[in-house]
């Protein structure tokens, strides 16, 4: 009897652990690609939002005038089939493609160009972007086909910003007829894939468009797109998403899966990780209107005293590179030879530097000067790595006698003290395609208080940011925007701390799937992706 | 009876009142812009302003709460400064999940927790009333997110008896009800413990009355003497409860609601208010104390039904 209950219960285990064991196959998504992120877009209206999760969306609602290559560098027609420039460099003339249409039906023309351009500029529509293409005087369009941009002055940025997701061509029909809901209720484009539902917080989806043969020459497929379907679904919990992932059947691809799986995930025959780079930079910046932070002294000791490798291998888990300047290596106009004025990892030279500004270690290892604790207030995001990396710079700065102490906000939260210029020093991100998009954003003195937050004001810095938005000579441009991270790293406004890259995990049974770089969006136009069933 | 209904009702509106203004003046005094979360980190401070000016977000608060009102008055709640949709119909769907989930898992829960307090009660001391409440501490020990993220494992990855998150659909769908089933439970395990250890020791302390003793001694059946004399009056600091409980259940289990992927009330308030969206976070409060205030009423009248002793004027 004891034998026979003995021989039940190993039944009953052995069962259990056989249930146990793999995941069960999830049922086949139907040709479709189902894309996992944490939270969800506000809009689709290309003049209302800045959030990556929603421009990723925007590449494929709609299309652009021209595109950008995958090197970040190269201009491509998309909605224009060709351009040229007047020799001064202020009037751009497009040519558009024949036999566009939006998904309503109604046929691209230059109308619809010129109502976009003026709607994005306009104080009116309150884009928050439309600083972007301030250089723009008038839009005309001369017939159906060819749209007229006179630019006040010559720009090196007016195609890489009618590349943006913000430069989508709307249907000036469908934006009347919808008003404040058009983006979120209704939405009209050209791009290969129709708006077909959004349930807010949970899914937002797009069907294929199979009128569409116009896609950008970056894609071997120029329409209409291969999968079925594309649906955003929004899973803010990180294990619930790698389930989703792991399992198949709920989501086929997130590139918003947690660093410390990846290792185990890479080895996943059911799974592919695609690990690419990203024109990103997290820095430390510092606010120069803060006695605590103006000696040039402490600014370089402290980029002395932090060991950046540390940042990316024991935070990041290796995904990523230590940053010596303010923009990233894979951005043209970089300065190849950053590293010749970058702080190298110097404690001993932080604590030489200290000494020299008349900080001296107190009786529990802080420094202190005329009766006051060298106690550096660092504002950041209470998400997204940065009280991770903050407590590991603080334990950096400790060894050379600086304390830190951590002030962490929610994002509405942050900005909004740091508009106000409460912060002594922030750490903070910023996503860049083009030198202009990070030195003039951060750099002009003309951008201070925000987004310029650091108070940094250098004649040179903005003559020289001023002539890269104009200078023709493409070796000059290297050398203005050369010289301007060479004054940057010199005063130590920021410290560079690394450059994160990004992972897509995705189901082996999507193909083509190529991540694109620009803005951080990850997916572009999904022309060329198919799902195996 | 009338009167006393009509009355509540009126006190509803100081308290939703109430509860408008605190939460505004709350908003507007905590640091937070929502004109620079729409604007993003790189928006000069120009095209800031435009964006405040353009949402009214530049008025003095006492304006922007007098035109709040006037228009809520109408029956017009504003828009999402974020998403730009009517707040009614934000706020209006998610209520609606919120709703079905938390009535699911009460359901359940009550189903669960009443039997166990019960029979815990009637016997008490016995091996089955301390595993009960033994194993009611421990429920109440664990944390909902560990209990919803261990149900997912172990139910939809690696038994793949039912999806891992999301709403399926409607609830009368197929595909609505099996998206329900580990979000409901999950929420209703950590309201079986409290509600079958407060079911036990109210039931307790009816079987100790002298009117059950008298029960007892005209020779009633014991199960009748229980479920007839004594549960009635044990369940009325349970009804109680469960009311109040569920009030506040329906303003948003955002906890369920984060690991599930449930597109819930309590989601969108948080949502809502670390992005400082003052229209959807006002949208949520109101609901929410309105949710309230009938729940606690038509606990009160449901008193009366349980007992009769119970009179309102």
């Amino acid at each position: 009897m004891r034998q026979l209950k003995g021989s039940w219960m190993a039944l009953a285990l052995s069962v259990l652990l056989a249930l146990l064991g793999r995941p069960p196959a999830a049922p086949a998504q139907p040709n479709a690609l189902v894309i996992g992120q944490p939270t969800d877009a506000d809009s689709v209206d290309p003049h209302k939002i800045t959030a990556v999760i929603a421009v990723e969306r925007l590449y494929n609602l709609y299309d652009t005038l021209v595109n950008i290559d995958f090197n970040l560098e190269t201009i491509t027609p998309g909605l224009a089939e060709s351009w040229r420039v007047s020799p001064d460099g202020k009037t751009y003339t497009f040519i558009l493609k024949r036999g566009v249409k939006f998904h309503s039906g109604k046929p691209l023309t230059a109308q619809d160009v010129k109502f976009t351009l003026d709607r994005w500029r306009d104080p009116a529509t309150a884009s928050p972007t439309r600083n972007r293409i301030a250089e723009i005087d008038e839009v005309v369009a001369k017939d159906d086909q060819t749209v007229v941009i006179r630019l006040k002055e010559r720009s090196n940025y007016l195609l890489f910003n009618l590349a943006s997701g913000f430069a989508s061509i709307l249907n000036p029909e469908a934006v009347k007829k919808a008003g404040a809901s058009y983006g979120t209720l209704a939405v009209d484009g050209t791009g290969p894939f129709k708006f077909k539902e959004w349930v807010l917080r949970d899914r937002f989806v797009v069907e294929r468009n199979p009128e569409y043969r116009w896609g950008p020459p970056m894609f071997k497929n120029p329409g209409p797109a291969k999968v079925e379907r594309v649906v955003w679904r929004v899973i803010p919990e990180d294990a619930t998403r790698l389930f989703e992932l792991e399992q198949g059947g709920g989501i086929n691809v997130s590139r918003w899966i947690a660093f410390s799986e990846l290792p185990r995930l890479r080895k996943d025959p059911r799974l592919r990780v695609i690990d690419y780079k990203v024109g990103y930079i997290i820095y430390l910046g510092f606010n120069l209107n803060k006695e605590i932070v103006q000696d040039i002294r402490v600014r370089r000791a402290v980029n002395h005293a932090i060991k950046k490798d540390d940042i990316v291998n024991e935070i990041f888990y290796g995904l990523g590179s230590p940053a010596q300047g303010p923009m990233s290596p894979i951005v043209a106009g970089a300065w190849k030879d950053v590293g010749k004025v970058a702080y190298d990892y110097n404690p001993a030279r932080a604590r030489a530097l200290l000494d020299e500004a008349g900080w001296k270690p107190g009786p529990d290892g802080i420094r202190v000067k005329d009766g006051k604790r060298l106690v550096l207030p660092i504002h950041a995001i209470a998400g997204y790595g940065y009280p991770d990396t903050l407590t590991l710079i603080q334990s950096q700065l400790r060894e050379v006698g600086i304390d830190v102490e951590q002030i962490l906000l929610e994002e509405a939260a942050i900005w909004g003290r740091l508009a106000a210029g409460e912060h002594s020093v922030m750490a903070m991100g910023n996503p860049h395609s083009n030198p202009d998009e990070v030195l003039m954003f951060y750099f002009h003195s003309k951008n201070r208080p925000t987004p310029n937050r650091f108070g940094f004001a250098d004649p040179k810095v903005d003559q020289f940011l001023e002539e890269g938005r104009t200078v023709a000579d493409r070796k000059r441009w290297q050398e203005v925007y050369a010289e301007v991270q060479k004054r940057v790293v010199e005063s130590a406004v920021w410290v560079p701390l690394w450059h994160p890259d990004r992972a897509m995990t995705m189901s082996a049974r999507v193909s083509d799937l190529r991540p694109h770089p620009v803005y951080d969006v990850g997916y572009h136009k999904l022309l060329d992706v198919s799902v195996a069933p | 009876m009338r009167v006393y209904i009509l009355r509540r009702l009126a006190l509803t509106v100081p308290t939703i009142l109430g509860a408008s203004v605190l939460v505004f003046l709350i908003l507007h005094l905590v640091p937070g812009d929502p004109a620079m979360v729409i604007a993003g980190p790189t928006a000069p401070a120009d095209v800031v302003a435009n964006i405040r000016a353009q949402l009214g977000l530049d008025q003095p608060v006492l304006v922007q709460y007098g035109r709040y009102l006037a228009s809520a008055l109408r029956g017009d709640l504003g828009r999402s400064i974020l998403t730009r949709r009517e707040v009614t119909s934000e706020i209006g769907g998610a209520f609606l999940n919120t709703v079905e989930l938390v009535i699911a898992a009460r359901i359940w829960s009550l189903l669960v927790a009443i039997p166990i307090g019960v029979v815990a009660a009637v016997m008490r001391r016995s091996a089955f009333d301390r595993l009960s409440m033994v194993t009611a501490l421990l429920g109440l020990s664990l944390p909902i997110f560990w209990i919803g993220l261990m149900a997912i494992w172990l139910f939809a990855f690696k038994l793949g008896w039912f999806p891992i998150s999301g709403r399926g659909g409607p609830l009368w769908t197929i595909a609505g009800l099996h998206h329900l089933v580990l979000p409901a439970l999950t929420l209703g395990v950590i309201q079986v413990p409290a509600l079958a250890r407060l079911t036990r020791s109210s039931l307790l302390e009816a079987l100790a009355q002298d009117y059950v003793r008298t029960a007892r001694a005209k020779g009633l059946a014991e199960p009748f003497v229980v479920a007839k004399h004594a549960l009635r009056n044990a369940l009325l600091p349970v009804v109680t409860v469960v009311g109040l409980q569920f009030a506040g259940l329906l303003g948003g289990a955002v906890v369920t609601e984060t690991i599930f992927s449930w597109p819930g009330l309590g989601r969108l308030a948080v949502t809502a208010i670390l992005t400082r969206d003052f229209p959807v976070v006002q949208g949520t409060i109101l609901i929410s104390a309105v949710t309230f205030v009938t729940i606690n009423l038509l606990v009160d009248l449901l008193y009366v039904v349980l007992d009769p002793r119970i009179k309102y004027s």
